[in-house]
Parts: structure tokens; sequence; C-alpha cells
């Protein structure tokens, strides 16, 4: 005859997934006073109905500004975005375990990490105040935001290369360029490629933000509106950056997949 | 491109007092014999007795636990067939097979691609393997087998003077892997070069080798060498 299965100590049974879930739940209880607000009956809808009413009906005549302004988000989220590639490839490089030794790997990373706290519109702000309110500190605001991140997405993408192939090719006689090139470049394209498009949606999301700190784009024409209230210009704005980031997500999306999936030709 | 074949007197792989353990077992010891240019070995023996353990050692890329190997000194007079194939699936097939002579060329020289009479070359040997028509898709769109041909085709093309394949037919329906095994055996009977293959089939190694290094647990010291053609 069987006997029961033997039971599970208490320290077995707590997971790190169950010990997660309480930590959260602590969390939780504990940060329940934020929902006080300030304790007063403000009437919060009827302040939403009168903001929101503002709003529409949209002023339009404002259009070709908007437009303008628009391309010139994306000429900086653009900039931005290939200056950004080709500082993180190299950086990412040394931050790999594959790639380069470890104590090159650690500093890297330290350096990534440093960069990767500020957020843009902090490395904005110091832009500006380096090189005036013009769209070129929306540039370098957004390069060093996008250096952080994508060094490390890049580093990644190094490290899931699967290095038995560039080790294979080694053992035919390929030398250490030829074995990165043939072996290791094949694997990192469509990650980098991918991380980069990526990239760039986000820039041109960061950059309609970046303009309330005087770096350029459409997020001026934002804060001009806002400061003047001219809320039926500034629905116009918005309508345009939801057109703008809608169309991205879907064709981004799209776009990312098909590089993961596509065929490569032959070189 | 012109091939030199490797002079047929001379030692190929030579082994002298190999011991190689793993993960703390013995799998053979006190190894010693020698291949010939131009010879066939057929290394056979049951699931988990070192046969991948020795190729990798004979091929350097594992350290014996004593004893010594000779072999050719360039890496690229030494090619490969793993059982993993290790090609690079985003690559076409075609220059998978190009990159078996990477070794012939300076880096400068294969950044911007491959020269065209090297393309015609390896192509020719896709057609010998009847995967000619895969050679623009890349090896991750094509199926196991035609990834070994694939693997196979590489090494063909590379023109080592030892070839070391570790079950290069595994994926392959009889007739294609009589095909492989008999244009490895070409490779050592008319370009004199030497070929260490693990087999299962017994057949094939009969048919085919030259020289049969039995691995198992029950052989004094795990491992014994028997001349095909003089035992039958």
């Amino acid at each position: 005859m069987t006997g029961a299965p033997p039971k599970l100590s208490w320290r077995e049974r707590f997971t790190a997934f169950r010990a997660t879930l309480l930590l959260f739940a602590v969390a939780v209880i504990i940060s329940l006073p934020a929902l006080r607000g300030s304790g007063r009956d403000l009437g919060y809808l009827e302040n939403l109905r009168r903001f929101a009413s503002q709003f529409f009906p949209p002023d339009l005549s404002v259009t070709p500004q908007v437009i303008a302004a628009l391309g010139e988000t994306i000429q900086i989220a653009v900039m931005a975005t290939v200056i950004a590639v080709l500082i993180a490839l190299p950086l990412a490089a040394a931050g790999s375990q594959t790639v380069a030794p470890k104590w090159l790997n650690i500093g890297t990373r330290m350096v990534l990490n440093v960069i990767r706290t500020l957020p843009s519109l902090i490395w904005a702000l110091v832009a500006v105040a380096v090189v005036g309110p013009n769209p070129l500190a929306g540039v370098i605001g957004l390069t060093f935001y996008s250096i952080g991140y994508l060094g490390k997405f890049f580093s990644d993408a190094f490290e899931s290369v699967d290095t038995s192939v560039t080790n294979g090719l080694r053992s035919l006689g390929a030398n250490p360029v030829q074995a990165f090139q043939y072996g290791m470049l094949p694997q990192l394209k469509p990650l980098v490629m991918s991380h980069a498009l990526w990239m760039l949606e986000y820039n041109i999301r960061s950059a309609a933000i970046i303009g309330y700190v005087g770096a350029g784009g459409i997020g001026l024409l934002l804060h001009t509106y806002q400061e003047f209230g001219q809320w039926d210009r500034f629905a116009t704005v918005l309508l345009f950056i939801l057109i703008l980031v809608t169309t991205l997500d879907f064709f981004g999306e799209w776009l990312r997949g098909k590089i993961v999936r596509t065929d490569q030709k032959i070189t | 491109m012109a091939e030199t074949a490797p002079n047929k007197n001379r030692t190929a792989v030579r082994v002298e007092g190999l011991t190689l353990d793993r993960d703390g077992r013995r799998l053979f010891s006190d190894m010693s014999w020698s291949l010939a240019a131009g010879e066939f070995l057929a290394v056979t023996g049951p699931s988990g007795v070192g046969k991948s353990s020795l190729v990798s050692a004979l091929a350097g890329m594992l350290e014996p636990t004593a004893g010594t190997i000779e072999r050719p000194a360039a890496a690229a007079s030494a090619g490969m067939v793993f059982q993993d194939l290790r090609l690079t699936k985003e690559l076409s097939v075609l220059t998978n097979v190009l990159c078996g002579r990477l070794g012939r060329f300076p880096w400068w020289r294969t950044l911007f691609g491959f020269p065209a009479e090297e393309k015609r070359a390896a192509f020719a040997k896709l057609e010998e393997l009847e995967i000619g028509h895969l050679c623009h898709k890349p090896v991750r769109n094509i199926s196991g087998g035609e990834q070994q041909r694939t693997a196979i085709a590489r090494v063909l093309f590379q023109g080592p003077d030892v070839i070391f394949a570790d079950e290069p037919t595994s994926n392959l329906d009889l007739a294609l892997s009589e095909r492989v095994m008999a244009m490895l055996r070409r490779e050592c009977g008319s370009a004199g070069r030497s070929a260490i293959c693990i087999l299962h089939d017994t057949e094939f190694v009969g048919r085919f080798a030259d020289l049969e290094l039995r691995l198992g647990r029950d052989l004094p010291n795990g491992w014994e060498l028997r001349r095909i053609a003089e035992a039958e």
C-alpha cells in the first residue's frame, strides 16, 4: 500500500513567484494613501468636462504649422536614432561577454546604466543649456538617451548569438573578422534593425515631449498653445500626434516582424 | 581553382597513448594508431562511449586527458562536419558553402563577398549533392537533411587534408546517405584526403572505410582498431 505523498516544508512552497506576489500585495497596501488626493470634493467630473470641452472642436487652421513641426520632430528622432545606433553598436560589443573581456563588460555596462538612469527630458534640458533652444538640442538629448537603451539591447543581442557557429567557422580556418562577419553579424542584423526601429518609434514619441524644454519639434508648439490657453489648437496637435504614433505603431510592428522573418539573400 | 592532392605516403593523423575522461569517467585509455593520407577511418560504438569526444579531441577542440595527437597544423587543413552542423542559418546555402574557404583568403578579400569563380565552384558542389536549386535560400528555411548536405558541401568545398565528420548522414535517406559516403570515399581515393567519420551503419563501415575504430566499455582500454580489407 502506498502512503500519502510527502509534505513540502513552507520554505519549499514559498517560491520566488509567491514571494513576489506577497511583496506586491504589501507594496499596494503601503501605497494606498496615494489615492487620497486633496481630501476635498472638487467636482472631479465637472472639472474634466469643463477642461475637455475647451478641446472641441479642434482648430484645424493651424494644420500647416503642426505638420511642419511634426516634420521637425521626425527629423530630430531620425538623426538621434542613427547617431545612437552608430555609437551604441561598439559600446554593446564592449559590454557583451561573447565579444569582449569581462573587465570591459563591467565598465561599459556601468556607463550604459548611468546613461539610462536619466530620462530623455533631462538629457534634453542639459542639451538646451549647452547648445541653446533648437532642434540640435533635441537630437543631442535623444541621442544620449537612446545610447543607454540601444547599448543594453544590442549587448543582449550579442549575448544571444549562437557562438558555436562562429567557433565552427574558426575551426574551418576563418580569422576573427571573417568569423564575426559570416557567423555573428548575420545573427545580429535582424535584432539590431528591429531594436533600431523600435528606438525610432520611441524617439518620435519622445521628440513630441522634449520640445517642452525648448529642444525643438512639435513639443514647442504644444507648450506654446498650453501657455496661451489655446486648447482647441492644442487638441489639433494632439490629434496629429495620435495619428502619427498609431501609424508608426502599426507600420513599425509590421516592419519589425518582416525583418525578423525575412529571407536574406546571398552576400 | 586547381587543387593539389596531398602526398599519399605521409601520415595524416597520429595518436599516441591517448586517454580521454569525461565527467569524471574514463572513456578510453592508451589509444595509439596512425592514419595515412587517403585513408578512411570509421569510428563506431554504442551511444555514450565517447565517439564525439574522440573526434572533437582529434579535431583539436577538446583537450585530451593524456597522450598526444598529431594532425595538420593549419586550421584550414582540417575540416569538420559537426553533429549540430553549425551553419549560419541566416545566410544562404551558397554563402555557407563558400564559408568553407574563408581560411584561404585574408579578411579584406571576403569583406564584400567571394570571387565569382569561387561561387561557381561552390555551386558545383551543391549540384553534386542535389541542392543546387536551394542555393539562394537561407539555411533556416530548408529541411534538416538539406542542412546536413549543406554542411557536407561546405567541408568538401573547403578541401581540407583531413575531414572529421560526426554522423554526417544521420538526417539523410538511404540513397542520399550512400551518395554522400561515396563522395567522402572519393575524396580519400582521388584527392588523397583522409576522413575520420562517426558511423552507425555497419554496412557503410564495411563498404566505405579502410579502418574501423570501435569504442566500447567491454573492450580492453575501451577501444579496438581493425583494418577492414584485412578482416574481410
